[in-house]
């Protein structure tokens, strides 16, 4: 399996707010993600989980180390390379409702990163045809982002990443804000889109639950640092690290045993 | 009102009950017309009782918690039903009795603990303001008095945090603090809405186990809110779930999640058990309505799979409360049809 | 499934959302509006007859037989001055001046201090510290002084003062709108916007400009109404209108002068002056609220 993004010694450093010290958010960690693999990162607030994230995506610049995907380094390529990554890595965010412009349309908002490529004439159709993608109707393109519910805007999200044909799909806690009886859909439409699609999912959670049933491998970050790494389900029952095992001792459990 | 509700009503101070809500309904009140948000809402918690309040947004648990506490926001106000705080109605309180109940007789904690945490003032000092305004003691003993419950509550070295401002604790210790300052007055109802959603989830298992042991040693009441069907499970004796405003159904905890009767709860569960890699993700369909949306039948018939020409009519709660559903079809003993 | 409806979020979102539609949006006071019509037509008025020849002699007549005739007298309603001139038409020629003076100033002012502002707050270190040197230069020099260097440059009159009107006082503006970027900047769908590599100049015209709408409006007005006071106080000075033409700030300076004769020329452009700000400014606060709470109930 060959690796799609690569992830070495990445590290950032915040200066403190009062001035003195740097407060270290990432602290040299180093991944690899294989293609058309689902992979997780877990970690609570702090853990820095978001801010790797960040750094692969381009937002956030790292202070040292590398990140890079589909070999193209985020952070040290020509011009012309960078411009490649928006078609090959995209983001879903945590929250449904900042994460689109109120003031703009469905449409609108799902053909924003790719305006240039589709003519006038062939934006609905396009449109509609990312609503379908993800389970949507496609009459949904003329509404406003305020008409939909979270889970909606979810999956907008989901079909606005889609429209730039990307092979990652970087998911940061992506059901978190929406009610739990909506969670489900979101995440079996990307688990049925990445094999579908043949993407590589990266999951962000703090819900080792979550990431058990979604993800084949998982790094667990805490303070800035990973933890532990593996196979999600064995880290659920036998944890080593001590962090990990404080965390899988914290989860509430519910009284049942899963099933139908 | 359904038969047992008036019952319950009519019982009022027959037992030893620390909070009683009978057939609540909250509405906004715009002129002469209101909209219903919260409708026939029964339930008691008990001397030293746990009990969970299930549901999300637009289910009406937190709208339920504030009017216990008198708090309810300008415009919604309680149009039928009666909530009794150890025999003494809150509903027919005027602001004044309500002052003086709120903290020695019911304690309330919030999701974002800077709601009710001035960042302006020392916790400390917040701390004491509470004691002195409800009770005839010397700021030297109130101020002992919030040292040691910092200390009860697992804040770390409590004379100097007492002297700290809210910013500079972390989410926990803040949780805590305000946790410390509702309990301080030793109430007999503490009202808990969401406290530990925006924590981490060690931080919540400590605060769990908080809750817990002061429980045991204050028999205090506890009305828990939230969304988290597995926090309930760890932390109720019983359990209410609210859906559209309304409660569908109650029971013990063990029984609710083993047997639940409900479609609603059913699929709450189904949603919250995760299970192993590639398992599909539980989820019930559709959407959470709005009150504007409330169907005048059964309100989840249009996401429910048993719902058939009879959930037309709305369903009254069948049962008692220590175990009650509301359904025309609830899900019996064992496997659901 | 069912129609699609926003679900609130926080515990009392269902009320907030309910109640939202029912609450009554600030209105912009009819009053306001009505009086500031009043002055729009007035202003068009006088700049119509600063332009056109046969109606410019009008404010700019002298009669000296006619001198300090106070106000109701037959011809000259609200009297005329030192030299004979109509009061009337050369108010309202002030006011036409005053009007071109604060939408310049304005215009110019709003556009720099957007450029700036965004520039500074989206694009880079760099550019945040060479704009903040550049505000903090500009926002220390006053603007008087800069008045009187462009009087000297391009000659004393209107254009001097509208440019160094607007060149110091874009600096307030784009450091509000900096200060808004900072918080705009870190917007999720900003940052959704960058992945999609979508450019950040284009970024700032889709999302940014019209989140940055609300501020913007209300600062416009409130340009307005700074400068025209300031244009008058520069023309009380000199540096403004020369003379023949009118200006509210000429008309104070001279009327000072024979105040103990005729206190109409004085109260009448200042009184004009006066509410025409003051009507600015009710209008700047009721745009402002109703901007604001909307804001937070259409969540």
């Amino acid at each position: 399996m060959s690796a799609i993004v690569e992830v070495r010694d990445l590290t950032k450093e915040f200066k403190s707010r009062a001035g003195s010290g740097v407060h270290v958010a990432v602290d040299k960690v180093s991944f690899t993600v294989d293609d058309g693999e689902s992979f997780g990162i877990v970690g609570e607030s702090g853990s820095g989980k978001t801010t790797v994230s960040r750094m692969l995506l381009g937002l956030v610049a790292p202070t040292s180390g590398n990140a890079s995907v589909c070999g193209i380094d985020v952070w040290n390529s020509s011009r012309a390379e960078r411009k490649q990554l928006p078609g090959l890595v995209q983001v879903v965010f945590q929250d449904p409702y900042s994460s689109m412009n109120p003031r703009m349309t469905i449409e609108r908002i799902l053909l924003e990163g790719v305006r240039a490529k589709v003519d006038r004439g062939d934006r609905l159709s396009e449109a509609e045809r990312l609503l379908e993608l993800v389970g949507l109707p496609g009459r949904y393109a003329s509404l406003h982002p305020y008409q939909l519910s979270g889970g909606q805007r979810q999956r907008v999200a989901i079909a606005r990443a889609l429209a730039m044909d990307p092979r990652v799909l970087i998911a940061d806690e992506p059901v978190s804000a929406l009610d739990v009886s909506m969670r489900g859909q979101v995440l079996n439409l990307l688990a049925d889109l990445r094999v579908r699609l043949g993407l590589t999912v990266v999951l962000i959670s703090h819900d080792l639950g979550v990431v058990r049933q979604f993800c084949d491998r998982v790094v667990v970050m805490s303070q800035g640092q990973i933890v532990e790494r593996g196979d999600p389900t064995q880290i659920l029952t036998s944890p080593e690290h001590e962090y990990t095992q404080k965390l899988v001792a914290s989860i509430p459990r519910l009284p049942i045993q899963d099933g139908p | 009102m359904t038969e047992f509700s008036t019952a319950h009503a009519l019982l009022a101070g027959a037992e030893s009950r620390a909070l009683e809500i009978a057939g609540l309904e909250i509405s906004i009140v715009n002129g002469g017309t209101y909209r219903p948000l919260v409708t026939d809402v029964t339930m008691t918690v008990g001397d030293g009782e746990i009990v969970g309040l299930v549901g999300e947004s637009g289910s009406g648990k937190s709208l339920t918690a504030l009017a216990c506490m008198g708090l309810l926001p300008d415009g919604v106000r309680v149009t039928n039903g009666e909530i009794s705080l150890d025999g003494s109605s809150v509903v027919s309180a005027t602001e004044s009795d309500l002052r003086s109940m709120r903290g020695p007789r019911i304690g309330m904690i919030f999701q974002d603990p800077m709601t009710s945490l001035d960042p302006c003032f020392r916790i400390g000092r917040q701390m004491v303001e509470a004691i002195t305004e409800h009770e005839n003691v010397s700021k030297q003993a109130a101020r002992k008095r919030a040292v040691d419950f910092l200390g009860h509550v697992g804040v770390p070295d409590p004379a100097h945090r007492f002297d700290a401002f809210p910013h500079e604790l972390s989410g926990g210790l803040r949780q805590r603090v305000m946790i410390a300052t509702a309990l301080l007055l030793e109430p007999k109802v503490l009202i808990a809405d969401e406290p530990t959603t925006a924590l981490d989830v060690t931080t919540q298992a400590s605060i769990l186990r908080l809750v817990h042991r002061l429980r045991e040693e204050l028999d205090m009441s506890v009305l828990w809110i939230s969304h988290d069907l597995a926090v309930v499970a760890q932390l109720a004796d019983r359990v209410a779930v609210m859906y559209a405003g309304e409660i569908v159904e109650t029971g013990d905890t063990g029984q609710i999640f083993a047997r639940p009767r409900h479609h609603y709860t059913r699929g709450l569960l189904d949603c919250a058990s995760h299970g192993e890699r590639g398992v599909p993700f539980g989820y019930i369909d559709g959407v959470v309505p709005e009150p504007a949306e409330w169907l005048h039948g059964c309100r989840f018939a249009n996401r429910c799979a048993r719902a058939d020409s009879v959930c037309a009519e709305h369903p009254d709660v069948v049962g008692s409360e220590h175990r009650g559903v509301r359904c025309h079809h609830p899900l019996g003993e064992g496997r659901s049809a | 499934m069912t129609t699609a409806s926003p679900t609130p979020v926080t515990a009392g979102g269902a009320v907030y959302t309910a109640v939202g539609h029912d609450r009554r949006r600030a209105r912009i006071n009819p009053w306001v509006v009505g009086g500031l019509a009043v002055y729009a037509i007035a202003g068009l008025i006088g700049i119509i007859a600063l332009i056109v020849p046969s109606l410019s002699h009008l404010m700019t007549d002298q009669d000296l037989s006619a001198t300090f005739k106070p106000p109701l007298t037959p011809g000259h309603p609200l009297g005329t001055d030192s030299l004979g001139r109509d009061l009337m038409w050369r108010i309202l020629g002030g006011l036409g001046v005053s009007i071109c003076v604060g939408l310049g100033v304005a215009v110019i002012s709003i556009v720099l201090g957007l450029v700036l502002g965004v520039f500074g707050g989206f694009f880079g270190r760099a550019a945040a510290v060479g704009t903040a040197l550049v505000v903090d230069v500009t926002w220390a020099f006053p603007a008087i002084l800069l008045a009187i260097v462009f009087a000297g440059w391009l000659g004393p009159g209107l254009p001097a003062v509208i440019l160094a009107l607007a060149l110091t006082g874009w600096a307030s503006f784009a450091v509000i709108v900096r200060g808004e970027m900072l918080s705009l900047r870190e917007r999720d769908f900003v940052s959704a916007a960058r992945v999609l590599g979508v450019s950040r100049i284009r970024i700032s015209l889709t999302h940014l400009l019209i989140s940055l709408f609300p501020v913007t409006v209300v600062m416009s007005v409130f340009f307005v109404s700074t400068s025209i006071v300031a244009e008058s106080g520069l023309s009380f000075l000199g540096l403004g209108a020369q003379p023949p033409m009118p200006s509210l700030g000429v008309i104070l300076a001279e009327g000072r002068d024979y105040l103990s004769r005729s206190w109409w020329p004085v109260v009448f452009a200042g009184g004009a002056l006066t509410v025409l700000v003051l009507l600015m400014n009710a209008l700047a606060d009721n745009l402002r609220d109703r901007f604001d709470p909307r804001n937070r109930s259409s969540r």
